[in-house]
């Protein structure tokens, strides 16, 4: 309490210092700042997007306002970003579907016209069935599949969308043909699950936190996740790798950008910002009640990241004819 | 302004047949019968439908392509329309640039004039209608307006 | 007893009524200004709820939506533009209305049966949430696939003289939510390239275009200007009891129908709005009134959009499935504040659930005396001068278009619908059709393109599972019925003219 009283008469005495000798050397932030969110209000990232604007409000004492810039599958959010004045005070919560878009054709943009600010925030994908299917594992499940092609139907997200990458991806490293199992596109998790308890589909690969609900109310199990390791939030769904060996991972990320070519000193403040933001009791509080998986990378770091996640998106979307 | 309706349906039956036309330039769903080409043929059908309708129906009563109404053939009418339109254009094309205030001003400045209101009283209620929609949007919604001008 | 007990106590505190205040002034608001819906005003306390106990956070939202939800149909009202998409299905007749000089009879209504469906929703939650959620839980695309369809029959039943002209309106709506990247095969349709084009068609947009923009156009090219309708102050109450006692049925049914349509995940109030309206009209004694300024529908579709607001919390609370877009925020909240949804939730926090339905219930008494006020005030608006009035609205159109996605996209969006509006009319189109198109194409593609790929293409499977076959039969008998009927009349109609 203290220290960020102490820092927001920091900011003020900066901004009036500031104020004082002119605009020569205004110390950032000195107005509003805006995030703009691709998705709709009430997703996931828009829910993320607000607790890390309203704590960022907090470490820099500038309102923050969150934006939905929503449709075309992110691309409008995506572009605006993308398109926005690089001068810090027009940022983004990109996700994971900035990798995979321009490999659909669908977008120009990709990695190198952002600057990659830090990664908040991953959630690896998931194996949901219906609670009452008879498989006690996702080694039963994969064997069925193998034996009745065509028999499956999965959902959870639009045509092409991660998680549809997210099976194909696990079939494919399986030595099973993706098209074995049949997508269904859907507006996204919620609807997906929707329809695997009402028996339109057999599989959701979505994220655990966006199966929970149903998971805690019986409806629903998690056979496995795609990640390396298990979510702590669900210790008892094992990895795909413990199951059946598959080292196939894949996870839906986010992250704050921004335009390309914003200023050093001003990337270097947001960077401090949201370290600490990331460090914070709020945050991993509000994280860990959602069940979402938090990761943290830093600029050159978060590019690694995102370029090998760019470029493993586009591997498996040529491999099952998703990338033009 | 009445468009006889034969002229409303051959526009539209021709507004159909493009979209027909573009429709089937869609792909289908990789291994689908059923892909993004299927609705807006549908709905291109049920347009080109309606367009037969109405010229069969508009031949019938066929009074002339257009029957202009009274506010149709004053001049008044037509600079009003150019007005509000043009206005809502600037908006689009200069506040981004030279920022919400200004623009909002001027916009109702020049549309209350329009209207024939006096000076004092046009002035008043953009500046007061401004200030209001500046308070409640930015303030209290946190609506990004555009800064403009006014912005660094 | 207890828990009920202790949820009296969690509530009535003076903390939390003054946050369920405060958010009922802040819903009031976003809900009167066009372009600023029931979510948007939720989504913007999000981050106020952070830090906020569980009951004064959750409470907050129910009473900013309910506040929100009636609030759009003040403009809608008084000056035919509705605040939110829920109120856009009776917006033409409550505006007709005070044409006549009735505005103060059609907002007393929109007041008290927007209380009454509000009520109504809430007790259905309390009693029969776990039931009504297993059935919502069972619908597949198959399912919406019909409903979406019986949706749409609506926009020929709210139709008007000339059912060509509604299919056109329909159509041209199908066709505008068409384009854009939204759709099953996430294919860019008529985006030429366009980034804002792959974002679609903003309904709420084109909403205030084809109602708004197209009255202001209408507005400046009326040669004398309209004289303002004086509406007396305090009139308010009259006919309430008159109302209630003669319109019981319609809004028994508007209630229901409402809280049904909220509870099915993926429809919210708006179509629950459209669809009362329709079957209001369809069901009426005298249809032929419907559209001239007459109450009947009004009655039916405000008591459903509230009470689909109510209804859409039961999915949310027993399976955490959003029923509405409003829901799907709140849901984040209710985790965040250890209250995960869930048909345990109703176990391990029963007081939590309590405390919830006590504020529903007061959300919507709260409603009473602050629409009251809301409306008393609204109404001095229709005392300033048309021509100042208009240029003013004309500017909070386009900065609602605006903030509906933060962009000038929006209100080119508004401004072309605007025109096409404004066309439409001048040609006895009808625009109330168009917007059921661009709400409802998405819902029918969506489900249509999704039921087949399951399928395998066999059109069967739309009527093999119970409730798709039944709401298939029931379509069909809608459609049906109708066409043989004016087929018959037209006949006997079209002999004498030929001969």
């Amino acid at each position: 309490m203290l220290r960020r009283n102490f820092l927001k008469t920091f900011a003020v005495a900066a901004v009036s210092l500031a104020a004082a000798a002119g605009s020569a050397w205004a110390a950032y932030p000195e107005r509003p700042i805006t995030i703009i969110v691709p998705w709709a209000a009430g997703g996931g990232t828009d829910a993320t997007a607000r607790i890390i604007g309203s704590l960022l409000e907090k470490e820099l004492g500038q309102p923050v306002n969150v934006v939905n810039r929503t449709g075309g599958s992110g691309v409008v959010g995506h572009e605006a970003i993308a398109a926005a004045a690089p001068d810090g005070y027009t940022l983004g919560l990109a996700t994971v579907e900035i990798g995979m878009l321009h490999w659909q054709g669908l977008t120009e943009r990709s990695y190198n016209d952002y600057t990659p600010i830090a990664l908040m925030n991953l959630d690896p994908a998931g194996v949901q069935v219906r609670a009452d299917a008879p498989y006690k594992s996702v080694k039963d499940l994969v064997e069925d599949i193998k034996k009745n092609p065509g028999k499956f139907k999965a959902s959870g997200t639009g045509q092409g969308g991660i998680w549809h990458l997210g099976i194909a991806g696990m079939l494919d490293s399986l030595n099973i043909d993706p098209s074995t199992v049949r997508w269904i596109p859907s507006q996204g998790a919620a609807p997906g699950l929707q329809d695997l308890v009402a028996g339109g589909v057999e599989i959701v690969p979505s994220s655990l936190p966006e199966a929970r609900s149903l998971i805690d109310a019986g409806r629903v199990k998690s056979l496995a996740v795609m990640n390396p390791e298990r979510n702590p939030a669900f210790p008892n769904v094992p990895t795909l790798e413990e199951e059946t060996g598959s080292k196939w991972a894949i996870g839906a990320w986010r992250g704050i950008v921004g335009p390309k070519g914003m200023p050093e000193d001003v990337t270097k403040r947001l960077t401090e910002a949201l370290d600490k933001i990331y460090k914070s009791k709020e945050y991993n509080e509000f994280m860990g009640q959602r069940g979402f998986g938090v990761k943290f990378a830093a600029g050159d770091d978060f590019l690694q990241f995102w370029k090998k996640s760019d470029e493993d998106l586009g591997a498996v979307m040529k491999k099952v004819g998703l990338a033009k | 302004m009445r468009v006889n309706d034969a002229v409303i349906g051959i526009l539209l039956l021709a507004f159909a047949i493009a979209t027909f036309a573009y429709a089937r330039t869609l792909p289908a769903i990789p291994g689908q019968e059923y892909g993004a080409a299927v609705f807006p043929m549908l709905i291109a059908v049920g347009l080109g439908g309606c367009g037969v309708l109405l010229v069969a129906s508009g031949l019938r009563h066929w009074q002339g392509a257009v029957i202009w109404s009274d506010w149709a053939r004053t001049h008044h009418a037509w600079t009003k329309l150019a007005v509000v339109f043009g206005l809502v254009m600037a908006y689009i094309l200069t506040a981004a640039t030279i920022g919400f205030v200004p623009v909002s001003i001027l916009i109702l400045l020049v549309f209350l004039r329009t209207m024939g209101v006096r000076w004092w009283v046009a002035a008043a209620a953009a500046i007061a209608t401004t200030m209001l929609i500046q308070q409640t949007f930015v303030g209290l919604l946190r609506v990004p307006l555009p800064l403009g001008l006014l912005g660094p | 007893m207890s828990a009920i007990t202790t949820a009296f106590g969690l509530v009535f505190q003076p903390s939390v009524l003054v946050t369920i205040l405060l958010a009922a002034i802040f819903g009031l608001v976003v809900g009167a200004i066009p372009g600023l819906t029931a979510t948007m005003a939720i989504a913007l306390l999000v981050p106020v709820t952070f830090f906020m106990d569980p009951v004064p956070a959750v409470g907050a939202m129910v009473t900013c939506s309910a506040m929100a939800i009636f609030a759009g149909d003040i403009p809608g009202t008084l000056l035919r533009i509705p605040g939110t998409p829920a109120s856009a299905a009776y917006t033409d007749e409550a505006y007709t209305m005070t044409r006549n000089g009735e505005g103060e009879i059609a907002l007393g209504a929109n007041l008290l049966f927007s209380v009454i469906g509000g009520l109504f929703g809430t007790i259905v939650l309390i009693l029969s949430a776990p039931v009504l959620a297993e059935v919502a839980l069972q619908f597949s695309s198959f399912e919406y696939f019909w409903l979406a369809l019986l949706g749409l029959t609506c926009a020929v039943f709210i139709g008007t003289a000339s059912p060509v002209k509604g299919f056109v309106s329909l159509f041209i709506g199908l066709f505008a939510s068409t384009i854009g990247l939204n759709n099953p095969a996430g294919v860019p349709r008529f985006t030429f390239g366009n980034a804002e084009l792959t974002g679609g068609v903003n309904f709420i947009a084109a909403m205030i275009g084809l109602f708004a923009v197209s009255e202001i156009f209408r507005f400046v090219i009326s040669r004398r200007v309209q004289a303002t309708p004086q509406a007396v102050v305090g009139n308010l109450f009259r006919g309430w009891g008159r109302m209630i006692v003669r319109y019981w049925r319609q809004q028994v049914r508007g209630n229901v129908l409402g809280t049904i349509i909220g509870a099915l995940p993926g429809a919210g109030a708006d179509i629950a709005a459209w669809v009362s309206y329709a079957v209001s009209k369809k069901l009426s004694r005298t249809p032929e009134k419907f559209g001239k300024g007459h109450v009947e529908g009004i009655v039916e579709s405000t008591s459903a959009n509230n009470a689909a607001l109510a209804g859409a919390w039961v999915p949310a609370l027993v399976f955490g499935i959003p029923g509405d877009s409003i829901t799907a925020v709140v849901i984040g909240v209710l985790y965040l504040k250890n209250m995960n949804p869930g048909p345990t939730i109703f176990l391990e926090n029963p007081q939590y659930i309590y405390a919830v339905f006590i504020i529903f219930i007061l959300a919507n008494l709260v409603m009473l005396p602050l629409g009251w006020a809301a409306i008393k005030g609204a109404r001095t608006i229709l005392r300033i001068p048309r021509e100042i009035l208009m240029p003013c609205i004309l500017m909070f159109c386009i900065v609602g278009a605006f903030a509906i996605n933060n962009s000038t996209f929006g209100v080119a969006v508004m401004l072309v619908f605007g025109v096409l509006g404004f066309l439409m009319e001048e040609n006895d189109i009808p625009v109330a059709p168009c917007i059921l198109g661009i709400v409802l194409g998405p819902m029918v593609e969506e489900n249509f393109v999704t039921s087949m790929i399951k399928s395998d293409g066999s059109f069967l499977a739309f009527f093999e599972r119970p409730i798709a076959g039944a709401l298939g039969v029931v379509t069909l008998l809608v459609w049906s019925v109708p066409v043989l009927v004016g087929a018959l009349r037209s006949r006997q109609t079209a002999i004498p003219r030929e001969g």
